[in-house]
């Protein structure tokens, strides 16, 4: 009876995210067929029909590529200078008193703002790695700092004591508490860099990416064709995230 | 030798030491003895080099050792690495055996020197904190309460060994245990509480 007990619930555990998606997939259905009209919401199967033609063209995987290659350059740009900042801004407070404004300012400003006035001066290229390195900038300056500012003093006067060198302080206090608040921002500004990205893309049609083509479909009307590219978006996107957690916590370990 | 001239330390406007003047020789056993909150921890603090916001001269580029109040060891390490990571500049097979040697003459077992701090009880902590103090070569030696969550025969190994660590070095203990002040070598450095 027991043994019965556990083998249920397990299998419970494995169905349930399968479950869970069926559950969605039906609610998405019974709504396209309640609105009967798939220019504005089409079926979960026109959709996945949708999908199979996409993957099918030459250009799929070219395009999903170099988003992909802009989000990563927006990405590793925003971490780094993020992160330079943060330990300038912690070592000097004329720094800190400069650059704090300016990242209140990127914080609030909308991403469409940003689209529209630097598609003046910028390519869709530079563009769109520049709105993904917008959006990652602030959270991982934001993260660093908090973490800087809980660097144990304690610590850093047992090691002035123990003469420690600077790779050992480094390995020892300041990795230790800055992963804590440096990892989850990563895993945030993923998500955000990726949906910002497709953003700028759509809106400056730029060549060559998921966002050109998730534009041209609404052009033509193709609205499977736009939940189709969404669905492809959710997915990497999902894909990326999981897989950088995975990097990021066996890094840490 | 480490000498204080007129050292005269305040937070605000409350003063903590005033004028306070001292002499250590190159080796012996001085016990900073006074009430909570008369500024001993400030004094050593000061010797050390970690405050250095106080009046007065004090003898500078002095190494020393130092057994925090807190044990202030690193989380990410074993006992044994927190030890042996006093060595010079990075931790070395011989260090690293004398450390053992030093963890186990403590009382901590083979199984606890690969414990993480995390892992270890107060009094584990503190001997590590102790025995990290005792290797590392300085000229002098500054324990801030290095019995206070010892047993009576831990706390009786502990004060020998700064007995005898004394005869090398200058060791500066404070405490509120009176083993210290019946030690045969123990100078007493009373500081008055100035509140």
């Amino acid at each position: 009876m027991r043994a019965s007990t556990i083998s249920l619930k397990k299998i419970l555990r494995i169905a349930r995210p399968a479950l869970v998606l069926l559950f969605w997939l039906s609610v998405w259905e019974l709504l396209a067929l309640a609105v009967g009209n798939s220019y504005f919401l089409p079926s979960v199967f026109e959709t996945l029909s949708a999908l199979g033609v996409i993957i099918r063209k030459e250009y799929f995987w070219g395009s999903v590529l170099m988003t992909l290659l802009r989000v990563c350059a927006g990405l590793v740009l925003g971490i780094i200078s993020g992160a330079l900042l943060a330990f300038l801004c912690n070592r000097f407070s004329a720094v800190n008193a400069v650059v704090s404004p300016l990242i209140s300012v990127i914080k609030a400003t909308p991403v469409a703002t940003f689209i529209v006035l630097l598609w003046i001066f910028l390519s869709g290229n530079q563009l769109t790695i520049l709105i993904a390195f917008l959006m990652v900038l602030p959270i991982v300056w934001q993260n660093l700092s908090d973490g800087l500012r809980t660097i144990s003093r304690e610590l850093t006067e047992a090691a002035d004591v123990f003469e420690l060198s600077r790779k050992r302080r480094i390995r020892l206090i300041y990795f230790p508490t800055l992963v804590s608040y440096l990892f989850p921002a990563i895993v945030t500004s993923i998500g955000l860099a990726w949906k910002s990205e497709v953003a700028a893309e759509i809106i400056a049609y730029t060549k060559n990416s998921i966002g050109q083509h998730i534009n041209d479909s609404k052009y033509f009307m193709d609205t499977p064709s736009v939940f189709a590219w969404t669905v492809v978006v959710v997915l990497i996107s999902i894909l990326f995230e999981r897989g950088a957690r995975a990097l990021l916590s066996r890094w840490s370990k | 030798m480490i000498k204080l001239k007129n050292v005269t330390k305040a937070y605000g406007k409350r003063k903590i030491l005033d004028n306070f003047s001292y002499t250590f020789a190159d080796s012996g056993l001085y016990v900073v003895v006074g009430e909570s909150g008369a500024g001993k921890t400030t004094l050593l603090r000061i010797i050390a080099g970690l405050d250095k916001a106080f009046t007065g001269r004090i003898t500078e580029g002095i190494r020393v050792s130092y057994a925090f109040q807190e044990h202030r060891l690193f989380d990410t390490l074993s006992a044994l690495e927190n030890v042996s990571l006093v060595s010079f500049p990075e931790p070395n097979a011989k260090t690293e055996a004398k450390a053992r040697e030093l963890l186990i003459s403590l009382g901590l077992t083979e199984e606890e020197l690969s414990l993480r701090p995390k892992e270890l009880s107060g009094g584990m902590k503190q001997r590590v904190s102790i025995a990290r103090a005792l290797l590392r070569e300085a000229p002098i030696l500054i324990l801030d309460e290095p019995t206070k969550e010892l047993d009576r025969q831990n706390s009786e190994l502990i004060l020998s060994l700064i007995e005898k660590e004394s005869e090398k070095r200058t060791v500066i203990l404070v405490t509120h245990d009176s083993r210290a002040l019946s030690l045969p070598a123990a100078k007493i450095i009373k500081i008055k509480n100035l509140h």
